[in-house]
């Protein structure tokens, strides 16, 4: 799953780029292993379209920040710095959700008030403490795309699973076939409640550590 | 409700300008405060039905005393903040809310995550000085979680989900008070389970994260029991 | 440099702000048009949606859909005291008398649909709705929720196309021409009974409360454009 979405390694493209970008991907998953923002990877997965646009948003949110914070590293105080950091966040959030708004308004209007909490998702905040604030901007870009799409991709998993057992749909189109249905088929609408994303997310977690050899003490 | 008014704009001259077909400005809420307060606190509860809160919630909720020591914090910073959020948005960002200062046409709504996420962590950090200061006591137990809190989703969400359902000053209060509660509950409650697996025998990649959301799943079942009511 | 000086600080937390509140009311302000444009094509949508002039997931480019509801479309206000349709330039009076409507003809310049805008609290939010009448101003023709704010899943589930399609075909006046609106039930229609046949749909299980709203909410605004209804109905 992970070797698909790895870059040909270029010249300029150093050991510490290529683990910028290819360690959140698996060894280091966000969601997987450092547990980090949960709260939309379920909340907007019950199709795969919005959490396909959510995954795109946090990436380009992450990326973003990253490179501004990476950018003025050496000039904020370190004070105010977290406060600094929100502030950048909620910026490019709402360029984000500015944008969608604009070109994008079914999808806007499905993912409501959960574009506003990629504010206080953990991954982003996370990133810029831990690795915008000590690196260059363009490490920081790799950095913060690799982990926008390492959350990216298991957010567009639990959201293909969702759709296709709780609606029989993918990308709004009907992929079980009509004869299934005949034959007694029928729609798991657990799936599409919170407590179907919550089990479905553990076995993936589960999948997920059982293959990488993760175990928590 | 669809009222029409009438525009008095006289470059207005078609009927679709005019007609107030598209919804209009929602004026009040007439929901009964018990009602709100029953329904945030179990029937759509802020963790268990909106997954709002999950990061601190799987890091804290291992102790069962710990896990409520956050819980009252979050009540106490959703209780301050989702009524302060209103206020903003009352007078300072909603469209025309600036009337008051003769700036009738202003519309800072883009404004709003900011503006949101900036006086919670503000007030977050003048609680945390002022538990300091007046009771160390408090300090000692609620201070660690509280700079945790600031980046909590379940408190911008909350005041997200206050602007979204256009509650009035009041409502918000109860909606706060109510969101913290169920967001305590959910946390306690699965603590204390928590602590129970710890002796079950669980394979090895199942512990920890995967097993802590598969039983979070059951209780948002039981908790979904609830939505009859 | 000492960045670390109550002035230095104030000096960058102050510039910060500046720059990153410039920029997004410049942002703000240059999407503004695009997104009013967009919300309102939304609505247009919705429109054709429930009166059934394009199935969801229409593929064709946005100028068309926007010029087949310019031709198909036509929105009126009308008085509900009297059922007439009014000219917005000569109405005076503030308040919920005037209400508007839409109505669709088909390609032959016959009506097609009525379309009544109706909207009411569910459990958490307002909910707002397109319900579409055949001609005869009782026949349900379909029906669309297109905002809301309930749970995704439970009360969320207004917007299930394969729900919304049960609507159609039943009847919100009663044999009697008695309004009796549409209920939503708890649990499933039972279709040996006529008066559930004709005047019911399922309920969306886990959501009996937006259900109660929307019930509530449909027969109030019902009972508010009744007279034109009637009118519709008799012109027909």
């Amino acid at each position: 799953m992970t070797a698909t979405a790895t870059p040909k390694t270029k010249p300029l493209f150093g050991a510490d780029e290529k683990k910028a970008i290819l360690d959140p991907l698996w060894d280091n998953n966000p969601i997987a292993l450092q547990v980090l923002g949960i709260c939309s990877a379920l909340a907007v997965t019950t199709k795969l379209d919005a959490a396909l646009v959510m995954g795109a948003g946090v990436t380009a949110v992450t990326a973003a920040s990253n490179v501004i914070i990476s950018l003025i590293r050496n000039l904020i105080p370190s004070k105010i710095r977290i406060i600094v950091q929100l502030v950048v966040v909620s910026g490019a959030v709402i360029a984000v959700d500015q944008v969608l708004r604009a070109y994008m308004f079914d999808l806007s209007k499905q993912l409501s008030v959960f574009i506003g909490l990629i504010i206080t998702n953990c991954i982003v905040m996370g990133r810029l403490e831990a690795y915008a604030m000590q690196n260059p901007p363009g490490r920081s870009l790799l950095d913060g795309i690799g982990n926008g799409l390492g959350y990216a991709w298991i957010l567009a998993v639990v959201g293909a699973i969702r759709e296709i057992f709780g609606s029989g749909k993918l990308l709004g189109m009907q992929v079980v076939p009509q004869g299934l249905y005949e034959a007694g088929y029928v729609n798991n609408g657990l799936m599409v409640l919170a407590p179907g994303a919550f089990i479905l997310l553990g076995v993936i977690v589960w999948v997920q550590r059982a293959i990488s050899g993760y175990v928590e003490k | 409700m669809i009222a029409y008014e009438v525009v008095s704009n006289p470059s207005v001259t078609s009927l679709l300008d005019l007609v107030a077909f598209a919804p209009q400005e929602e004026v009040g809420n007439p929901q009964g405060l018990v009602s709100i307060l029953l329904k945030s606190i179990f029937v759509e509860n802020i963790l268990l039905a909106f997954f709002l809160g999950m990061c601190s919630y799987l890091a804290v909720s291992k102790r069962v005393d710990s896990s409520l020591g956050l819980g009252i914090a979050v009540i106490f910073v959703l209780g301050l903040t989702v009524p302060l959020n209103w206020v903003i948005e009352a007078y300072v960002l909603r469209p025309g809310a600036l009337a008051w200062a003769g700036m009738p046409d202003s519309d800072l709504s883009y404004l709003r995550f900011l503006t949101y996420i900036a006086t919670i962590a503000a007030a977050v950090q003048i609680v945390e000085m002022a538990v300091d200061k007046f009771s160390p006591k408090l300090y000692a137990a609620l201070g660690i979680f509280l700079p945790l809190i600031a980046v909590n989703c379940a408190i911008l969400g909350s005041s997200l989900f206050m602007e979204q359902r256009k509650y009035d000053f009041v409502q918000s209060v109860v909606f706060g008070l109510g969101s913290g509660t169920g967001w305590m509950l959910a946390i306690v409650s699965m603590a204390a389970i928590r602590w129970k697996l710890r002796t079950a025998h669980i394979p090895a990649p199942l512990k920890g994260l995967g097993i802590t959301f598969i039983t979070t799943g059951l209780v948002a079942m039981a908790f979904m029991t609830f939505s009859g009511i | 440099m000492n960045t670390n000086s109550n002035s230095y600080v104030m000096v960058f937390a102050v510039a910060v702000c500046v720059i990153i509140s410039t920029m997004l009311a410049v942002l703000a302000n240059s999407l503004r048009s695009t997104q009013d444009a967009a919300k309102e094509f939304d609505r247009q949508k919705n429109v054709m949606l429930a009166a059934g002039l394009i199935e969801r997931g229409d593929l064709r480019p946005r100028a068309e859909l926007e010029k087949l509801y310019q031709d198909r479309v036509t929105e009126q206000l009308v008085d509900t005291e009297t059922g007439e349709v009014v000219d917005p330039a000569k109405v005076e009076a503030k308040g919920k008398r005037y209400r508007s409507v839409a109505t669709t003809k088909s390609a032959d310049g016959k009506l097609e649909a009525i379309v009544l805008p109706v909207s009411g609290k569910g459990l958490w939010s307002t909910l707002y709705a397109y319900l579409a009448l055949e001609p005869d101003a009782n026949t349900v023709r379909g029906i669309t929720f297109y905002e809301h704010g309930e749970t995704p899943g439970l009360g969320g589930e207004v917007e299930n196309a394969a729900w919304t399609a049960t609507w159609k075909g039943k009847t919100i006046f009663d044999a009697d021409h008695k309004l009796v609106s549409i209920t939503l039930k708890k649990g499933k229609v039972d279709p040996a009974i006529e008066r559930e046949k004709k005047h019911m749909v399922d309920g969306l299980s886990g959501a009996t409360l937006t259900c109660k709203g929307v019930t509530n909410f449909l027969l109030s605004d019902l009972q508010a454009f009744q007279t034109y209804l009637g009118r519709m109905a008799k012109q027909n």
